[in-house]
């Protein structure tokens, strides 16, 4: 091809002297996990290590078991330090093996790995906070045109009921990329207090009932009377209830009903959403809940929404250590469960080895 | 009706203020940072509340409420914020709303604390 000409891609010195130069460890092992390659950093900074010997005997030597099986069974990030009383490192298995067996191990400094993490809060915090600034005034200034209309054509008036009920729904997804991203490093945590899941709900429902009522669908709710106090963080209780609410009313047409309920048993409060619409474009109604997911849509209709909030949804119900539950089948609509556990402290959360 | 002043640097967001708190009846005051903010309040009659924004170039909207409390301690401040603030500086206020702004939610917290 010619294309390489003038980059000596075939130079395995520099390569080498590449990946001596390196700061971090980047180690080679065969199929039997033998040691093929170690760079200059790893050769010195890990003594135990050498060409043509087992890998897991010289990490043994540094570090207990679970730690050699979180990275080399489990493939996670294990922390450990390359040499008894030296600086702790993050390793990582990369990627999977090649088709000769072989495959990379890294490690890298902690330190870096809390600069990488301060750049990454410091860009989400920004990014959101430049986010919100247009959002303020695109949503504040088309709901001064929306409050009087009467001078508006009905197609000018429809354009400014758009734009405010996208720029609501912009909002929306901000708040949601803002949790996946915190909820990826870990750091989405609950305010707990005691709360009454129904004065919740009636809240959820009676914000979203205009919007909804607009859309020209029917919207019930159905709860039973002295449902007991929980424990459980207020504000994200409320953002899954409305998730589930608008989600059944923005992937439904026109003339969906959509009931809402809440009732106690078997130690939990379960709140549903059901509606009777189109039922979830996924074979395996549970795909709903993977970010980013969204199905197939059969109606051609307003399909808005990225699969995050549900994603969310469902990582904020596991932190209450409850659950949520979905049945749903093709044109015979969805129900969504939300379950609160009544006793918080007594709950394990399902799919998780317990509280950590 | 009260007499609101507001500071904020993004000239689209303060005009958004203006019209929704004059709509709502309200006389407003438009100051640019927390500094001029500080001198309007040093230079003319003491308003019945401040709303300010929290990111701001120079004084920011905390710094200015801190010096608020000092100088005019029964002026009420709202915080208007497009970023998390730690329950610690929300204390700090006598109400924060995040932007995008529920404006029947400041409203009422404005008649609130200028009724008090």
């Amino acid at each position: 091809m010619g294309v390489t000409e003038g980059i000596p891609s075939n130079d395995a010195g520099l390569l080498r002297r590449s990946l001596d130069g390196m700061p971090a460890g980047l180690i080679t092992l065969d199929e039997n996990d033998v040691v093929l390659q170690a760079n200059a950093a790893a050769i010195e900074e890990v003594p135990s290590l050498a060409v043509g010997e087992p890998f897991r005997a010289a990490l043994e030597k540094i570090t207990h078991v679970e730690m050699i099986d979180r990275l080399m069974i489990r493939r996670e990030v294990a922390t450990f330090p390359g040499a008894p009383d030296g600086p702790e490192y993050h390793w990582m298995v990369w990627g999977e093996r090649n088709s000769r067996g072989e495959i990379v191990i890294t490690y890298w400094d902690t330190d870096w790995n809390d600069v990488m993490n301060e750049r990454r809060a410091a860009f989400t915090m920004a990014s959101s906070h430049e986010l919100r600034g247009p959002l303020t005034t695109l949503r504040g200034f088309s709901e001064i045109l929306n409050m009087d209309t009467s001078n508006l054509t009905p197609e000018q008036a429809e354009a400014a009921e758009i734009i405010e009920l996208t720029a609501r729904h912009l909002t929306i997804l901000v708040d949601d990329v803002f949790d996946l991203s915190r909820n990826s490093f870990g750091e989405l945590r609950l305010n707990l207090s005691e709360i009454d899941l129904t004065e919740i709900v009636e809240s959820a429902v009676s914000t979203l009932r205009a919007g909804i009522e607009a859309r020209d669908q029917v919207l019930l709710c159905e709860l039973e009377a002295g449902l007991p106090a929980i424990t459980a963080d207020e504000a994200r209780a409320t953002q899954m209830v409305s998730n589930l609410i608008n989600n059944a009313s923005i992937h439904n047409p026109a003339g969906t009903t959509i009931a809402v309920k809440a009732s106690a048993a078997d130690g939990q409060i379960a709140v549903s959403v059901t509606d009777d619409g189109n039922g979830l474009p996924f074979e395996d109604p549970n795909d709903a809940f993977r970010s980013f997911r969204r199905g197939i849509d059969a109606t051609g209709g307003d399909r808005t929404g990225s699969g995050i909030g549900l994603s969310i949804t469902k990582r904020l119900i596991q932190l209450h250590r409850g659950e949520v539950t979905v049945e749903s089948s093709p044109g015979a609509g969805s129900c969504f469960t939300l379950l609160f556990p009544i006793d918080r402290e007594t709950a394990l959360t399902p799919g998780e080895p317990g509280p950590v | 009706m009260s007499r609101i002043l507001v500071i904020e640097d993004s000239p689209a967001i303060a005009l958004l203020l203006r019209r929704r708190l004059e709509m709502a009846g309200h006389a407003v005051d438009l100051m640019p940072n927390g500094i001029l903010g500080l001198g309007r309040l040093d230079a003319a009659m003491l308003p019945d509340l401040v709303l300010a924004d929290v990111m701001m170039p120079g004084l920011d909207g905390l710094a200015t409420l801190r010096q608020i409390r000092i100088r005019h301690p029964d002026v009420p401040v709202v915080l208007v914020t497009g970023q998390q603030l730690t329950p610690e500086q929300r204390e700090e206020a006598d109400a924060v709303f995040a932007k995008p702004i529920e404006f029947d939610a400041l409203l009422a917290a404005i008649d609130r604390l200028t009724s008090e």
